[in-house]
């Protein structure tokens, strides 16, 4: 290993912050590089996540930093902000910028805006097999020469030229000036005389370390973020100063983006030979049919459907399997073991701990594969097409097209649809799509209607649960229109999207995807889900040691005049009330109220006899509407970074369940039914 | 319809049909972040997809871009006549002032 001499060089960590926009392929190099050695957390203070990893090169140790994936740097998003104060104030060694060899102007644009934060740039140019298939010749040593810093050819999918971006980024660790050289982009002619006297006025104002020139440039795009620090810094006569150049040149920021991509241009100008205009790719011959109004419906709908054809075709023998080896074992094994201590510590452990956590792990291969067809489908290049297509019925909620892929992850689980609403730029159509998030249909409320409808309707039953799905996604729509209405006085994000070309999925960025996605998952099951398990189960079981006397029926029985009005007795106002901790809970709850143990078939004849059709779809509605589960609340507070607006969602769905549940009751009563 | 110098918005732009952005008008930040994808003065765009309502795609700098109407309203462009071979382009010329006219959004602010 390590010999004396180079002793120096091993205590040294190098820092390198990866760029890039979104959709080129970043996260596969990140990948590739870094493997296993993830480690997946968020920005401080911020709800985006950040991902880090090492790998070593000839005994130095290389950390990894994945910056967010943005097309600016400009503060419209804190993905931006975030990405241009890490280089700014973290001072990384090397910044590598990757670019899609395909799409290479619109690319080199982020680049145009990390030039001038001073750090060393290497280019990794990727996805040139891409530009190749596109009839797009792009000449590396040219772009070099053009842009004076080292440009790297890859096909980062394939694992061809990492090799060389990992010895660039060593050579310019420990010596940038000698290879990076870089020229820089500049404003339009026109504004020219405008940026140097913005210079002049702040230069003695500008903290340190952010350049002055980009802080000036900043400042005349308009940049939220940095006009804010500048008021506050500058004295009142120089901010007016600054505040009347600003108003006067209120088109700079066109100028600005048109300085940089006239730069982009010049750069360019040798390196890349384009084919002939108007060469129809396969990107453009798929989306005819994928992003039509009609068709790509249709696509749509049979691709979800395939997605959950093969998520319980395969999963759902799994999930049978976990429970009766893993979490029946443990559960036999604890009662065995805590066969001579005292009843409540039994209870504790098999009914609060390893029934709240082990029914949420047996969800887990249902989710894991789910997951992965998401996966596929983002790596293709599809999603934005999915989110293209739904943009009209988004739009009716005034959400747009994006927020279609975390909405249907609900599907699976509503935490990860939840974490999903991260993608979504604006904070208002985020919030928006966190809150309606929750009524999406997960996994286990669909398995509690699986499982009571038969019993409640007999040969009926697939019409009703169709019915009952259909119906609580159109109360989904309404809640939107509702929220965005009355909460968000109607105000719509704007739609931009960029659309990908497709390619060849990258098994192991799935692969990655799929564990990290998972794993928090897991994590979260493994702490607050158990800490809320073992409270309500508290709550279930004491102060007399049976669920008939608990706390928790004293509240059943307080709701009792509430469910009355929506057919229920104080016993299905309890099993609603256990579905908090997990939505499953509802049936194990019903069996231990009617005494009939976990046994199935008893409590469906206890239940059949005892519950009219009338109260079972009551029942049912506010089954599917509830309030969520404890993982999801903990989700919205941690994505809202907000108790007033977890608060409201949860007050929300309460009184919409409950109104769902009397309109259902009281109407099939005036039916007659 | 299209005014005195022929800027037309994006979104009246039929299927094949090319322009050159004229100018961008709205808010700063969507100015900001359409500038940013490439949509500056100068820059060549290709409608790739318009059916007449909802979301577009566009081309532009080789990246092909789904905007609301409402956005694409606020890009102007400049409508060429090249690439000569596309398809659809005679019916588009044809046609396009027609439907220019009926669509409030093309006129009411020049």
């Amino acid at each position: 290993m390590a010999t004396q001499h180079n002793n120096e060089k091993d205590e040294r960590t190098i820092t390198v912050a990866l760029a890039g926009q979104p959709n080129v392929g970043k996260s596969t190099v990140f990948n590739m590089l870094t493997g296993l050695s993830q480690h997946v957390g968020n920005w401080p203070g911020k709800t985006v996540e950040q991902k880090t990893g090492t790998y070593t090169y000839n005994g130095t140790t290389i950390r990894l930093v994945d910056l967010p994936g943005t097309y600016s740097l400009t503060a419209n998003s804190p993905e931006e902000v975030i990405a241009r104060e890490f280089i700014i104030r973290e001072q990384p060694d090397v910044v590598v910028v990757i670019v899609n060899a395909a799409q290479l102007e619109r690319n080199l644009y982020l680049l145009a805006e990390i030039l001038p934060l001073g750090a060393p740039v290497i280019v990794g140019l990727n996805m040139t097999d891409v530009a190749e298939y596109e009839g797009l010749d792009v000449e590396p040593e040219v772009l070099q020469a053009a842009l004076g810093i080292p440009v790297v050819p890859m096909i980062a999918s394939k694992n061809r030229g990492l090799d060389i971006l990992v010895k660039t980024i060593d050579v310019v660790a420990h010596d940038a000036a000698q290879v990076c050289a870089p020229k820089m982009p500049e404003i339009r002619a026109d504004h020219y005389d405008v940026l140097l006297s913005l210079e002049q006025i702040i230069a003695d104002q500008v903290p340190e370390p952010y350049p002055i020139p980009w802080i000036a440039l900043k400042l005349l795009e308009g940049d939220a973020e940095v006009t804010r620090t500048m008021k506050k810094r500058l004295s009142p006569s120089q901010w007016e100063q600054v505040h009347d150049i600003l108003a006067e040149h209120e088109d700079a920021v066109v100028a600005v983006a048109s300085g940089r991509y006239d730069w982009i241009g010049r750069m360019i100008r040798a390196a890349v030979l384009r084919p002939r205009p108007g060469q129809i790719g396969l990107t453009e011959r798929l989306d005819r049919w994928a992003a039509h109004p009609i068709w790509g419906l249709l696509i749509l709908a049979s691709i979800l459907g395939a997605v959950f054809w093969l998520t319980y075709t395969i999963g759902a023998p799994l999930q049978e399997l976990i429970d009766t080896y893993i979490v029946g074992t443990a559960a036999d094994w604890v009662t065995e073991l805590t066969a001579g201590g005292p009843d409540w510590l039994t209870g504790l452990l098999v009914d609060g701990a390893i029934g709240g956590v082990g029914t949420v792990l047996t969800f887990t291969p249902i989710l894991a594969i789910f997951f992965a067809a998401l996966g596929v489908l983002e790596d293709v290049g599809y999603m934005a097409r999915a989110a293209y297509v739904m943009d009209r019925f988004m739009h009716l909620m005034g959400l747009h097209g994006k927020s279609f892929l975390p909405l249907f992850l609900g599907f699976g689980c509503n935490v990860p649809a939840i974490m999903g609403a991260r993608i979504i730029e604006s904070r208002r159509a985020r919030l928006l799509t966190i809150l309606v998030a929750p009524l999406v249909p997960c996994t286990a409320r669909l398995a509690v209607l699986a499982f009571l409808a038969p019993v409640f309707f007999g040969g009926w039953a697939p019409w009703v649960s169709f019915g009952l799905v259909i119906g609580t996604l159109v109360v989904l729509a309404l809640s939107g229109i509702i929220i965005n209405k009355f909460v968000f006085r109607g105000v719509r994000a704007a739609f931009i999207m960029e659309l990908p070309l497709y390619h060849i999925p990258n098994w192991r960025t799935i692969g990655l995807l799929v564990w990290q996605r998972t794993l928090a998952f897991l994590k979260k099951a493994g702490t607050i889900i158990l800490v809320v398990s073992v409270i309500v189960w508290a709550l279930s079981y004491f102060p007399g040691g049976d669920v008939e006397t608990s706390f928790l029926a004293q509240v059943g029985w307080l709701l009792a005049p509430i469910g009355m009005l929506m057919g229920l007795g104080w016993k299905l106002m309890v099993a609603l009330l256990t579905s908090f901790i997990a939505k499953e809970n509802s049936v194990a709850t019903l069996g231990v109220l009617y005494g009939t143990g976990e046994e199935e078939a008893g409590l469906a004849q206890a239940l059949s006899a005892e519950v009219t059709p009338a109260a079972g779809l009551s029942f049912l509605t506010v089954q599917m509407l509830f309030i969520p589960c404890v993982a999801v609340m903990a989700a919205v507070r941690q994505e809202t970074g907000s108790w007033r607006w977890t608060f409201f969602s949860v007050a929300f769905l309460l009184v919409i369940s409950f109104v769902g549940g009397v309109l259902v009751y009281q109407g099939t009563a005036l039916l007659g039914l | 319809m299209p005014d005195a110098a022929g800027v037309r918005r994006l979104h009246a732009l039929k299927v094949g049909e090319t322009g050159v952005v004229a100018d961008l008008i709205g808010g700063r930040d969507l100015v900001s972040r359409l500038a940013a994808l490439g949509f500056t003065p100068g820059a060549s765009v290709m409608v790739a997809q318009n059916f007449g309502r909802g979301p577009i795609i566009v081309t532009v700098r080789d990246t092909r871009i789904a905007l609301g109407r409402g956005e694409a309203g606020k890009i102007r462009v400049r409508p060429t006549e090249w690439p000569p071979h596309r398809r659809g382009r005679r019916h588009a010329r044809r046609h396009g002032a027609r439907r220019g006219r009926r669509d409030p959004g093309t006129s009411h602010e020049e």
